[in-house]
């Protein structure tokens, strides 16, 4: 008799996602889309001021955000897609560990993530002609993965609102979001952001994706110079993922005992 | 058409603005959240010209950023007109009710009009705070006036999109959210158009946003008065004579050829 590999449950979630993306293909269309408009929009800000630097600056920072953001954002809708295909009930009852689950929509998250912000690229490099030899992409590309954990972490905390409340969690989840966006320099440093944001800048991972990422592909910033914010990122995505579920798992059970695992009101 | 017939369309058309309101009211978490979208985008607009250590380069993207979130906010209501209907299951009723289609119409309009300036006003209000932008000098009462002949066309161009969803319910939602990103990019919501490629250019010069987004910066940037503002005024109100009708007529012909090809339906 055939016994199925540990990891089996967490691929079934990556292809059941997979073909959830499929189904919704319209939209995914129209969103990335108007990503790909947002980011060419944002690189012609530089192109006004006559800057080719800031057009680069731009770009890559709506690049990175495309990735991150969406990370964030598939990750923390693990439960809101469950309740939206009416399979909350089911998902949760399930015999596989949560660890699985989760872990199989996290690489869907990245997979579908990485997929967009290259597509976005491949326009906004044709768009601009953005020449980025001489750029150090090895190393940015290592910046890109190490973000991808934190990221990770964050967003199975903020799957936890939907499960808390079913009418406002999954809103509270974009406001946190944009929170992040604005405070994390995705187009801007973080120096002249006012005073009583910059501390909410310190402790967003993106604020170090960014700043590393900008270094290596517009100074060139050879590894030895990126290795402090990666070690940052790796470290604080240690902790967040451990974190990030154990919330959610709480709030699983909290879920469960309070009768709120459904899918309305 | 009598007085009295009159006034039963306007309290019909009334009806339907309140209908939205109501609307609005039920989904107020997700208003929230739209809300604070629109206002972080235009507070990170406004970031990157402070990057550039320019009061002027900051107030130029903040203008832009306010006006294309009115003027998205007023195509997005309209051309989403049908799409609501569809997804609070009133689609058959809506259509087959004894309303004349220009009443209900002109009650959803009415609406995004009065929604659009609230949610503005709302983010220019947070932005002014965390800018601190001072508009003494700026002419005011031009840019009001532009973006008032602005609502024109933008009403025509939703109401023309709005009949995508009629057409097609799994994808026309979703090709009204296109064309809004490409009059984002062609209208030079945060640059002149003159950075556009020079395939994209004439699009700009259909756009009514292009005119609208130049008037606006002219009134507040350069206080530019009343009287120089009226070309691009004219056009805009040119623009809505002609856009309106052609946008009804369109969506009248949608609704009826989705009424005979039984597309009046609340799922593909």
């Amino acid at each position: 008799m055939w016994s199925r590999p540990w990891w089996m449950p967490a691929i079934a979630f990556f292809v059941r996602n997979w073909h959830l993306y499929k189904r919704y293909i319209g939209w995914i269309i129209a969103f990335w889309t108007y990503s790909i408009i947002n980011s060419l929009t944002v690189g012609l800000i530089g192109k006004q001021f006559m800057d080719e630097a800031l057009v680069v600056y731009l770009v890559i920072g709506s690049i990175i955000w495309a990735f991150l953001g969406s990370v964030f954002e598939e990750m923390s809708e693990v439960v809101s897609w469950e309740q939206w295909e009416g399979t909350i009930e089911h998902t949760f009852m399930a015999p596989v560990h949560r660890l699985l689950h989760l872990m199989g929509v996290g690489i869907m998250a990245v997979t579908f993530s990485f997929t967009r912000a290259t597509v976005i690229f491949i326009f906004a490099t044709l768009f601009f002609h953005i020449d980025l030899s001489g750029s150090n992409m090895f190393g940015a590309l290592l910046v890109l993965a190490a973000s991808c954990l934190p990221f990770l972490g964050i967003g199975m905390i903020a799957a936890t609102f939907p499960l808390l409340s079913r009418e406002k969690g999954q809103q509270a989840t974009y406001i946190l979001q944009s929170l992040i966006m604005l405070v994390s320099g995705v187009f801007y440093s973080v120096d002249i952001l006012p005073k009583w944001l910059q501390p909410l800048s310190y402790i967003s991972p993106g604020t170090y994706s960014l700043r590393s990422i900008r270094a290596a592909i517009l100074e060139n910033a050879p590894m030895s110079a990126l290795m402090g914010d990666i070690g940052i990122l790796l470290i604080s995505g240690l902790v967040l993922i451990p974190a990030g579920y154990l919330i959610f798992r709480a709030g699983e059970h909290y879920a469960k005992r309070t009768g709120k695992l459904k899918r309305s009101g | 058409m009598t007085i009295g017939n009159i006034w039963i369309e306007a309290k019909s058309s009334y009806a339907f603005l309140e209908r939205n309101f109501h609307l609005c009211k039920r989904y107020f978490g997700w208003e929230i959240v739209f809300l604070v979208y629109t206002t972080v985008n235009t507070l990170t607009i406004g970031l990157i010209g402070k990057s550039m250590g320019s009061d002027e380069n900051t107030l130029y993207l903040i203008i832009g950023a306010l006006l294309w979130s009115f003027l998205s906010t007023l195509f997005h209501e309209v051309a989403e007109t049908i799409s609501w209907e569809r997804w609070e299951g009133t689609l058959e009723y809506t259509f087959m009710a004894p309303v004349h289609r220009l009443t209900h119409l002109l009650g959803v309009c009415t609406y995004a009009i009065i929604y659009g300036l609230l949610r503005s006003i709302l983010v220019l209000i947070m932005t002014v705070f965390f800018f601190h932008l001072n508009l003494v000098g700026a002419n005011l009462i031009g840019a009001f006036l532009v973006m008032g002949a602005s609502c024109l066309p933008f009403i025509g161009m939703g109401l023309g999109a709005a009949v995508l969803p009629l057409m097609s319910p799994e994808k026309g939602s979703q090709a009204t959210h296109i064309i809004q990103g490409i009059i984002l990019l062609v209208s030079g919501v945060y640059y002149s158009i003159e950075y556009l490629p020079g395939w994209l250019r004439p699009l700009s010069y259909i756009s009514p946003a292009t005119y609208t987004l130049q008037g606006v910066r002219g009134a507040l940037l350069n206080s530019v008065p009343t009287r120089a503002l009226l070309p691009e005024i004219l056009i805009l109100v040119l623009a809505g004579v002609i856009l309106i009708p052609a946008g009804y007529k369109i969506f009248l012909a949608g609704e009826r050829y989705a009424k005979r090809h039984g597309k009046l339906k609340r799922s593909g």
